[in-house]
């Protein structure tokens, strides 16, 4: 009732604070109802090109399993190298995993709240092991982590701690290409998520580490799970970065790709039998979290 | 007891010059067009936001002085605020949203959900969208369950932005007496509309163009609105306002 | 006023969008149209020759060379990559090309390449014999048994009775060379053309004596044309311009 009285110098302003205004409003998330609505009334091309992408991802495993050889499957997947490979793989995985929760959440943070000198620089340099050949990533590892490395010859000199070829080296190279994936996925959420949430939390009386614990994370929980979702698998197929630095010794650092690696050169079957069993524990895992992505 | 503020507000690209602004115990309406720095005047008293200089007190502690480095955060002054666009928590139902500042500050789960459920009934909400969340909240809802959700901690001072606007009219009288019989010492409302500046302001405050240009009881400052927004503002409106509450 | 100004850089990097997509599709199909060179041979090659094939192949015109472990190449080729000659590591994977018909032609050895015991750079582990390969305090690499290097390794060690103590089975050969050279591993065996490229150090091991691989070529064609016959006998002439490049580069005669 009073927005017609406004007029002269604070016009400008006025448009800025209620749009802003809006926008706040919007994303608490008025109304998802409205938006299921829209989004089944897509139009017809978009859907269709929609489809075709799905198509090139999915064809590829039709053909796998169009070449399995089903009737060995049973004795290739019950070999003892196969069975030591997934155990070694989970292992490495899983830890790798954990290990991007745990450095990436702070990592997201900063990136996400603070004001850094050259924002751009840092948010490219995370991105990198995104981009970086698998192979190039290893062989950084090894210049940096190596015995011979940067860092790596003071942890071999002072503690006799060394990387390279122990399940904590192919930990850290599935962790490398792995972290960009989560912290990308959690930052993006927490700028999403914007500083609302986290003020009003202060006004109630709620510390730093309160209000991340009891504010931003369960904001942000879907795009947590998401986060950890991706990591866990592109740590899973992890063969480049975990070749070059971790090497390959059964039981140790031999993961189920490069177990499928070798299997390809002693027979193709086995090959592709053995990366039948990464595919199924990567959907198996994927499809159960899938739920949890999307927020209630 | 007073809260005063002499000093400097920016943000992004204009500030406010608040020249020894004083404000006393009660119900204190602070009125202006948008964008004049109304919220802004709520965010530096609550610790959201930096002053740019000058300082700022609270029953006498300085909470805020840049020059002499000092600075108490949010979560550490004694102030709650209601915000314009409600900034309810997602994940949490209605009534752990209102019990939230309670949890913060030790108080157990289900203490804090009884008490929570006390304000709930106070802001006239029905216990069954207590245990709904946000998402599922009507506007009107949503506004009473932040309203409630800085009332439950108790504040000494209670900053409220806007706090009727998505309240149907029959709503806001009995919201206006709760905001009035509040226990917080002083309450500073945040509006756009006259009935509450009417009704419930014993001192308003005028902002315009990044400072205050008038400041006193509704009389003193009808009578010297100290720019044209505020005279037309309190002019027609307030007089309108008083008949439709008093008639 | 404000939302006028906000359109512009939205705009403008979707047309960047459009127009790199538009010279990639460009690129994609001038190098489709490469491809389908009629005249060109194609050699497939293991990835241990890269060097001396491509140095002899830089003497013959419209020869283009696809280089990769061997096993690859013959999974390539049963699956249909068009390919004029191939050269593999060894004689197993020869014959499975051979076995499923990809290969039609008759094999003959063009060189051998054998094993020989490495160190890293200025041997940081002292090693003297093939029996340091035991040692548990030193990082010892050797090629995975499923590979040519590996299994010829495992038949020279189990036939000396020496009990390596590998920290790795590199998945081939070029990995372990490349961990040798950067000195995070002190010993491994690798061929003698790798040794030299790296510049490696070579501990002479008796053991070794006379293990080494044979490098096959074939014609993929049952009848070769005239030119893919004629390079095929560049690289099978026992004293031609190609055996010397491979003595150049470490390998042995057939």
């Amino acid at each position: 009732m009073t927005a017609d009285t406004n007029n002269g110098p604070v016009a400008d302003k006025t448009t800025d604070a209620s749009n802003a205004e809006n926008a706040n409003i919007a994303s608490n998330g008025v109304s998802t109802v409205e938006h299921q609505h829209l989004s089944s009334k897509l139009p017809a091309t978009l859907t269709w090109v929609g489809f075709v992408a799905f198509a090139l991802l999915a064809l590829p495993v039709a053909g796998l399993l169009q070449r399995a050889p089903w009737s060995t499957l049973p004795s290739i997947l019950s070999s003892s190298e196969v069975l030591q490979a997934l155990r070694v793989s989970l292992i490495v995985s899983l830890a790798a995993a954990a290990t991007c929760l745990v450095l990436g959440l702070p990592l997201a943070f900063v990136l996400a709240r603070r004001r850094l000198r050259f924002p751009r620089l840092i948010r490219a340099v995370v991105m990198l092991p995104m981009v970086l050949p698998p192979v190039v990533a290893g062989t950084a590892l090894l210049f940096a982590l190596g015995r011979r490395g940067l860092v790596g010859q003071w942890l071999d000199n002072w503690f006799g701690v060394s990387l390279p070829f122990t399940t904590a080296g192919a930990v850290i190279a599935a962790a490398f290409v792995a972290l960009p994936f989560f912290v990308v996925t959690v930052e993006a959420a927490l700028r999403q998520a914007g500083d609302e949430l986290d003020e009003a939390a202060a006004t109630l009386g709620a510390g730093a580490w309160s209000r991340i614990v009891h504010v931003a994370l369960p904001t942000i929980r879907p795009a947590l799970f998401a986060g950890i979702g991706l990591a866990w698998a592109r740590a899973l197929g992890e063969f480049g970065a975990t070749l070059t630095f971790a090497g390959s010794f059964g039981g140790r650092t031999r993961t189920l790709p490069l177990e499928t690696y070798l299997a390809l050169e002693r027979d193709p079957e086995a090959a592709v039998a053995v990366s039948l069993i990464l595919i199924a524990v990567a959907l198996a895992v994927l499809v159960a979290l899938r739920d949890r992505w999307t927020p209630r | 007891m007073t809260i005063e503020l002499d000093g400097e507000l920016a943000r992004s690209g204009w500030t406010l010059q608040a020249e020894l602004l004083e404000i006393g115990e009660g119900v204190t309406a602070v009125i202006g067009a948008n964008g004049v720095g109304k919220t802004s005047l709520g965010r530096a008293l609550a610790g959201l936001d930096h002053l740019q200089q000058g300082r700022l007190l609270i029953d006498g502690v300085v909470v805020d002085e840049p020059e002499a480095g000092v600075f108490v955060p949010a979560e550490l002054r004694p102030v709650g605020m209601a915000f314009q666009d409600y900034r309810l928590f997602g994940h949490l139902k209605a009534i752990d949203n209102v019990a939230f500042g309670l949890r913060r500050c030790g108080v157990d789960r289900r203490s804090a959900r009884s008490r929570a459920s006390q304000v709930l009934e106070r802001v006239d909400l029905d216990p069954h969208v207590w245990q709904k969340r946000p998402a599922a909240l009507s506007g009107g809802q949503r506004q009473r369950v932040a309203l409630a959700r800085a009332l439950a901690v108790e504040p000494d001072v209670l900053i409220v932005d806007e706090p009727l606007a998505a309240v149907d009219s029959s709503g806001r009288a009995r919201l206006r007496s709760l905001l009035s019989e509040s226990p917080a010492r002083y309450v500073i409302l945040i509006t756009h509309d006259p009935v509450d500046v009417a009704t419930l302001a014993q001192e308003v405050v005028v902002l315009d163009a990044g400072s205050v240009v008038s400041q006193g009881s509704l009389a003193e400052v009808t009578a010297a609105p100290g720019c044209e927004w505020a005279a037309s503002f309190l002019g027609a409106n307030v007089i309108a306002a008083k008949a439709q509450v008093g008639g | 006023m404000v939302s006028v100004r906000d359109t512009g850089p939205k705009l403008r990097p979707l047309r960047s969008l459009a127009a790199l997509l538009a010279v990639a599709v460009v690129m994609l199909i001038s190098a489709g149209c490469g491809a389908s060179n009629e005249d060109e041979i194609v050699v497939m090659a293991a990835s241990s020759l890269t060097d001396a094939v491509e140095t002899v192949l830089a003497d013959h015109g419209n020869v283009s060379a696809v280089f990769a472990g061997s096993s690859t190449l013959v999974a390539q080729l049963a699956e249909g990559a068009s390919a004029d000659v191939l050269i593999t590591a060894d004689q197993a994977t020869m014959n499975r090309a051979t076995a499923d018909g990809s290969v039609q032609g008759v094999s003959s050895v063009i060189a051998s390449n054998s094993l020989v015991l490495a160190t890293a750079l200025g041997n940081p582990g002292a090693i003297t014999e093939l029996a340091d390969l035991s040692r548990s305090d030193l990082l010892i690499g050797l090629c995975a048994e499923a590979v040519p290097c590996g299994a010829l390794s495992q038949q020279a060690l189990a036939d000396a009775q020496i009990e390596a103590a590998p920290d790795t089975l590199e998945l081939n050969v070029r990995a372990l060379v490349a961990k040798l050279a950067l000195g995070e591993l002190d010993a491994g065996l690798i061929y003698r053309s790798d040794a030299l490229a790296a510049g490696l150090p070579v501990v002479e091991a008796p053991q070794l004596a006379g293990r080494s691989n044979r490098y096959h070529i074939a014609a993929v064609s049952a009848q070769p044309s005239l030119r893919v016959q004629a390079l095929i006998d560049d690289f099978t002439a026992a004293d031609g311009d190609a055996a010397m490049i491979f003595a150049d580069q470490g390998f042995g005669p057939p």
